[in-house]
């Protein structure tokens, strides 16, 4: 009797380990959507029975999302409002923020460029239109010629936000499909200025400092850096169960090496 | 193990210091001593941060009473300068407007909202003008409700509600912002899916009579918010009105400089069981980062004439006008009838607050520096039935205000 109760435990741990399983629902920010759709595609293949719909619709509505109880993580690219804890709140709802990467945009100009450093209010009047000439913030002359991501962009939004204080790009900039592309146009011409993601400067340009500060990892992970912020997932209370595997997942030194890979500076 | 443990004792003695700013100086220390990395620095800062914000909105925190934890305080301050003109009469008048606000809770779910406001009892007008010697001004309260919000997608206030919190409004047609109903009021909303639908219903008393029959009203909008392809959210929402008793609400009118109604006998010809529907179409990815049209409809189906009211609207320029150098246009134009709704309700600005009002409303609002803003606010009005005679009405309010 004994031998068949060990044997019943035995077979029901062995199925719980084989078919253990469940479903993730994430909705959030369109930046930290890459990081989302990259971790959950690499946890899916590492656990097979675990099934993670990934859905962006940006940070409000993540947080929305988690709010009404519609999914199980909401991505923000900003901390959550106090109204949204305050609903939050009431409706029974404990969000816990976990920060899954920081996000650093660099500024970008051509080797050629004489301008060493720049002010967030000169960067401001660049890509808002009020100085088109590279004489006006110091440097030896020539219009500006101003590289931008196209609006579906987070790194576009995460750019107005922190560079623009929520201004949009003045109308005549060259809008490009990627963090790449403004690098590799930017590399070829000498009056441009760009930004990308701090992942994706490369010797090909000049990255230069903001309020007097170089835009390098350390300084985007001690947020002295003026262009960066954290990137939050939010669950509700601390995560249990398949969400705790996944988030232990993201935070962990493989999954911080993907948020990497996507242009967003690693904790790890 | 050695950094597991010290990272142990850290969070232990973390936790146990209130103020976030020595926890600051205590993370910046050890990470300067290399005890800890920048990124687990920043990890720490943050969602500790984030941690205690959700903590104060609970009342959870260890250090400090729970009330004073949820207890909220703001307010304003507007001074305005105002010129009027109806053709054969200006007047100029220079008006200030305090408002203190709060909130508080102590137990989750249910809480107490509270305002005092300059003014006078006029419930449309918190102005109070700059005259009379140096008088002190009255300070009154503007409301005061308690609210439950214990089940999910479910508030019900009661008491003396802002008007906001009690009908979804997309302008001042019906509603003057300023008012704060009295009863009771419940909003329910659900969120299936990209859908979300919400509900006001309220019953709200007009006055109390001697003869039992007090006036009073039932409201019933229901409302859908749903997206529109990738770019666009349209928010749209009819609603019903139900009164009773309404034929002793006239006094109201002459209280609040309100007139418009066709009355007999100083009671009401007409009731006003109102038909309402509202909509507020956004865009977004547009060059601006607001960029809404908006637009309210009302009808009376007792009156034959003169009983429909609409309002049409625009709004571009930045979301919300808090910080310096943001700006928004808004403008609009409104055609109320003179028996479309009951003239003690709609805008006090637009033709004195009177039903059978019509014209054009531009709004220009500029960030001066951080929840310091300046405004414009330009009314072109005159009568909705158009009449040889007819007096214009124009007014132009410009506002500085203070947010705190």
């Amino acid at each position: 009797m004994k031998k068949i109760l060990l044997s019943l435990m035995a077979v029901s741990l062995f199925t719980n380990m084989v078919f253990a399983g469940g479903s993730i629902t994430i909705a959030g920010s369109t930046t930290v959507l890459p990081i989302a759709q990259v971790t959950s595609e690499v946890f899916m293949d590492n656990n097979p029975g675990i099934d993670i719909s990934v859905r962006g619709g940006g940070s409000s509505v993540g947080i929305a999302s988690l709010i009404a109880g519609t999914c199980d993580i909401g991505d923000a690219s900003r901390a959550i409002k106090d109204k949204e804890i305050a609903k939050a709140v009431d409706n029974g709802i404990q969000p816990k923020a976990h920060v899954v990467a920081m996000d650093g945009i660099a500024v970008i100009v051509h080797p050629s460029n004489g301008i060493n450093k720049i002010s967030k209010k000169d960067l401001k009047s660049i890509f808002t239109g009020k100085i088109s000439d590279w004489s006006q913030v110091g440097g030896s002359g020539g219009k500006i010629v101003v590289m931008s991501r196209d609006s579906a962009s987070g790194t576009y939004e995460a750019f107005m936000g922190l560079a623009l204080d929520g201004s949009k790009t003045r109308s005549d900039s060259l809008l490009q499909a990627s963090n790449q592309a403004v690098a590799s146009v930017v590399s070829r011409t000498p009056g441009a200025i760009g930004y990308v993601g701090l992942g994706y400067v490369t010797s090909q340009v000049k990255s230069i400092p903001v309020n007097g500060i170089e835009c390098t990892k350390a300084t985007v992970l001690s947020g002295e850096y003026p262009l960066s912020r954290p990137l939050f997932m939010y669950t509700n209370g601390e995560p249990e169960g398949v969400v705790k595997e996944y988030m232990d997942f993201v935070k962990s030194a493989e999954g911080q090496k993907l948020a990497e890979e996507q242009g967003f500076v690693g904790l790890k | 193990m050695k950094r597991i443990s010290v990272l142990s004792i850290f969070m232990m003695l973390l936790f146990s210091i209130a103020q976030a700013g020595e926890i600051d100086k205590l993370v910046q220390h050890l990470m300067k001593e290399g005890v800890i990395k920048p990124a687990d620095a920043q990890l720490i800062l943050t969602e500790t941060k984030e941690d205690n914000r959700v903590k104060m909105a609970q009342g959870e925190l260890d250090t400090l009473p729970s009330w004073i934890q949820t207890m909220k305080i703001g307010g304003d301050l507007r001074f305005r300068y105002q010129n009027e003109d109806k053709g054969t009469y200006r007047r100029e008048r220079t008006r200030i407007r305090f408002r203190l606000k709060g909130e508080a809770s102590s137990v989750q779910g249910w809480k107490v909202g509270w305002g005092l406001a300059t003014g006078g009892e006029d419930p449309r007008s918190t102005n109070q003008t700059l005259d009379a010697g140096f008088e002190t001004k009255r300070l009154m309260l503007d409301y005061a409700y308690g609210a439950y919000s214990g089940l999910k997608g479910l508030t019900v206030n009661m008491g003396k509600i802002p008007v906001k919190s009690a009908i979804t409004l997309y302008s001042d047609l019906m509603w003057d912002g300023d008012i704060a109903v009295e009863g009771l009021s419940a909003y329910y909303e659900s969120n299936p899916g990209n859908l979300q639908f919400f509900a006001n219903v309220d019953y709200l008393i007009m006055d109390y009579v001697d003869n039992g029959n007090d006036p009073s009203m039932v409201l019933v909008q229901p409302g859908v918010v749903a997206k529109i392809g990738e770019n666009a959210k349209l928010k749209l929402s009819v609603g019903q009105y139900a009164l009773s008793g309404e034929e002793n609400a006239p006094i109201f009118a002459a209280s609040s400089g309100g007139s418009g109604n066709t009355l007999s006998g100083g009671k009401y010809v007409y009731s006003y069981n109102c038909m309402t529907t509202g909509f507020k179409l956004s865009f977004s990815n547009l060059h601006f980062e607001e960029v809404s049209l908006f637009g309210d409809y009302v009808s009376n189906p007792d009156p034959s004439e003169a009983n429909t009211g609409t309002l049409f609207g625009i709004v571009f320029g930045n979301k919300k006008v808090s910080s310096s150098g943001q700006w928004q246009v808004k403008a609009l134009q409104r055609n109320l009838g003179a028996d479309a709704w009951m003239d003690w309700l709609p805008d006090s600005d637009a033709r004195s607050g009177k039903t059978d009002t019509a014209g054009p409303e531009v709004i220009f609002t500029y960030g001066v520096a951080k929840n310091i803003t300046f405004g414009i606010d330009y009314y072109i009005n005159g009568e909705a039935e158009e009449e040889a005679g007819d007096e214009k009405h124009d007014l132009a309010q410009f506002d500085l205000i203070y947010k705190f």
